[in-house]
């Protein structure tokens, strides 16, 4: 079911809407998008196309911009300036601030708050870091100042709000 | 001695270490000493920019700041992924007022600091601009009989504005240093193909269908290693070989190296000292 969309959220797509004013359904974006080249049910037009028309619920709840590598390839080539790149970013944080995240990505903020990294040093690598001469491990971060950055900008609380929803959705 | 605050990122000492140690042994070579500093994820700019921009910088900002206190000279990174995020954040904070007051009212609250006085450079610029070839080739023992492709990857060259360091579309830069070198290099289609990890936690069978994409025209163009200065897409294109043949039938069996090793090979350092023989797909020549 389609979601209402606060009212914070309608002026920012709004906003977004604005930056892609300029965009006439050329498909570069998508012609030179290595996502659209094996996908084509994943259009970046199309995305485009809803944001412009207003069709914010749809737009929110896509898929599409979860399929963005950050490549830049769209934005790079586009003969109307539009930094589609940067809007796929904006539109993965809206989602988010609506509680739709991907759970590869509170998997990642969840290694990043234990560990202050994405990979975890496993015994093996250890074993072989040695092995070819490197010390055991590096110093990691003190992750209490990680968390310290992850609660002031917000991030604690979208992932655990994402969490919630993905179980409810379950 | 010139030395570097280095950033040796996430990927590369807790997954492909072989890349931290041959980075590590060919800087000593060539007289430059690497500064380690408690870093963090750089972080990643897929996905942590994804979930929230404000802390994709927050968090880089605080990587930045601690190289700006407690390391020694400019930030060296050998990941494109951390060469992004750290020159793109530094990049916010020098150019504008409002993001750098943003950023630092964060990392107060950890006693931290960033002027932006620091420059975030990839080894590709150190080894180019600040020991140049001369220093260089005199260290060249081990010619190659390989030749080898590039792949650039995303993030060493996108945003170009910001980046500044290659075309995105014709890059050749790295071409015209390992060429200078003595190593055979060649050109293949798809060659600015980006190499599909940002979607790996969202879709795998995408991003392997993407992988293969290039993989079968660096076979097709006859190319002997590929080459990256990103642990990432090493990472995918290594390890991605075995299930492109399970699912498409296609029988590559290209190693793929990043540029450190490149180096480290033909500045003499056997294979297996530097642990290239951990790689998934391996040339015969590794066994050394």
């Amino acid at each position: 079911m389609p979601e209402k969309i606060p009212v914070e959220i309608n002026q920012a797509l709004n906003e977004l809407a604005k930056s892609v004013r300029l965009c006439y359904q050329c498909g570069t974006c998508a012609a030179g998008c290595p996502v659209f080249r094996v996908r084509n049910d994943k259009n970046p037009r199309l995305l485009v196309e809803r944001l412009l028309l207003g069709n914010q619920e749809e737009v929110i709840q896509s898929d599409v911009m979860w399929y963005c590598c950050n490549c830049y390839t769209c934005t790079e080539h586009c003969p109307q300036g539009v930094d589609l790149a940067h809007v796929m970013v904006n539109l993965k944080n809206l989602a988010v601030q609506m509680g739709y995240a991907p759970q590869s990505l509170i998997d990642e903020i969840t290694a990043i708050l234990t560990t202050g990294g994405t990979a975890e040093l496993t015994g093996a690598i250890r074993k072989r870091r040695e092995k070819i001469g490197l010390p055991a491990e590096l110093k990691g971060p003190d992750v209490k100042e990680i968390e310290t950055l992850l609660q002031s900008t917000g991030v604690i609380s979208l992932i655990d709000q994402a969490k919630k929803k993905l179980e409810a959705d379950a | 001695m010139k030395s570097y605050s280095f950033f040796a990122g996430c990927t590369i000492p807790n997954v492909i270490p072989s890349i931290e140690a041959a980075t590590r042994r060919v800087m000593e070579k060539l007289g430059i000493e690497l500064v380690d500093l408690p870093f963090g994820c750089c972080p990643d700019p897929t996905g942590v920019q994804g979930l929230s921009h404000d802390a994709w910088l927050v968090l880089g900002a605080r990587n930045i700041a601690l190289a700006e206190q407690e390391g020694k000279g400019d930030i060296m990174t050998i990941c494109n992924g951390c060469f992004e995020t750290l020159k793109t954040v530094n990049h916010h904070v020098r150019e504008d007022p409002k993001e750098r007051e943003m950023i630092n009212s964060h990392l107060q609250k950890v006693n931290r600091k960033i002027e932006g006085k620091l420059d975030v450079r990839s080894f590709l610029e150190v080894l180019e601009e600040d020991i140049g070839l001369e220093e260089i080739k005199k260290h060249i023992t081990t010619p190659l009989d390989q030749t080898v492709g590039i792949h650039y990857g995303c993030h060493i060259l996108k945003p170009k504005e910001i980046l500044k360091y290659d075309n995105p579309d014709r890059p050749e830069r790295i071409e015209r240093l390992l060429e200078a070198l003595g190593i055979k290099t060649k050109q293949y289609v798809n060659k600015s193909l980006c190499c599909g990890a940002g979607i790996l936690g969202i879709d795998g069978q995408t991003t392997l269908g993407i992988r293969r994409e290039k993989l079968v025209e660096v076979e097709k163009a006859g190319i002997d290693w590929l080459v990256t200065p990103c642990p990432t897409c090493l990472r995918g294109y290594d390890s991605s070989q075995m299930m492109i043949k399970k699912e498409f039938g296609d029988n590559l069996n290209i190693p793929v190296l990043h540029i450190s090793e490149l180096l480290a090979l033909v500045m003499g350092f056997p294979a297996n000292e530097i642990g290239l023989n951990f790689h998934r797909v391996k040339d015969p020549s590794w066994k050394k």
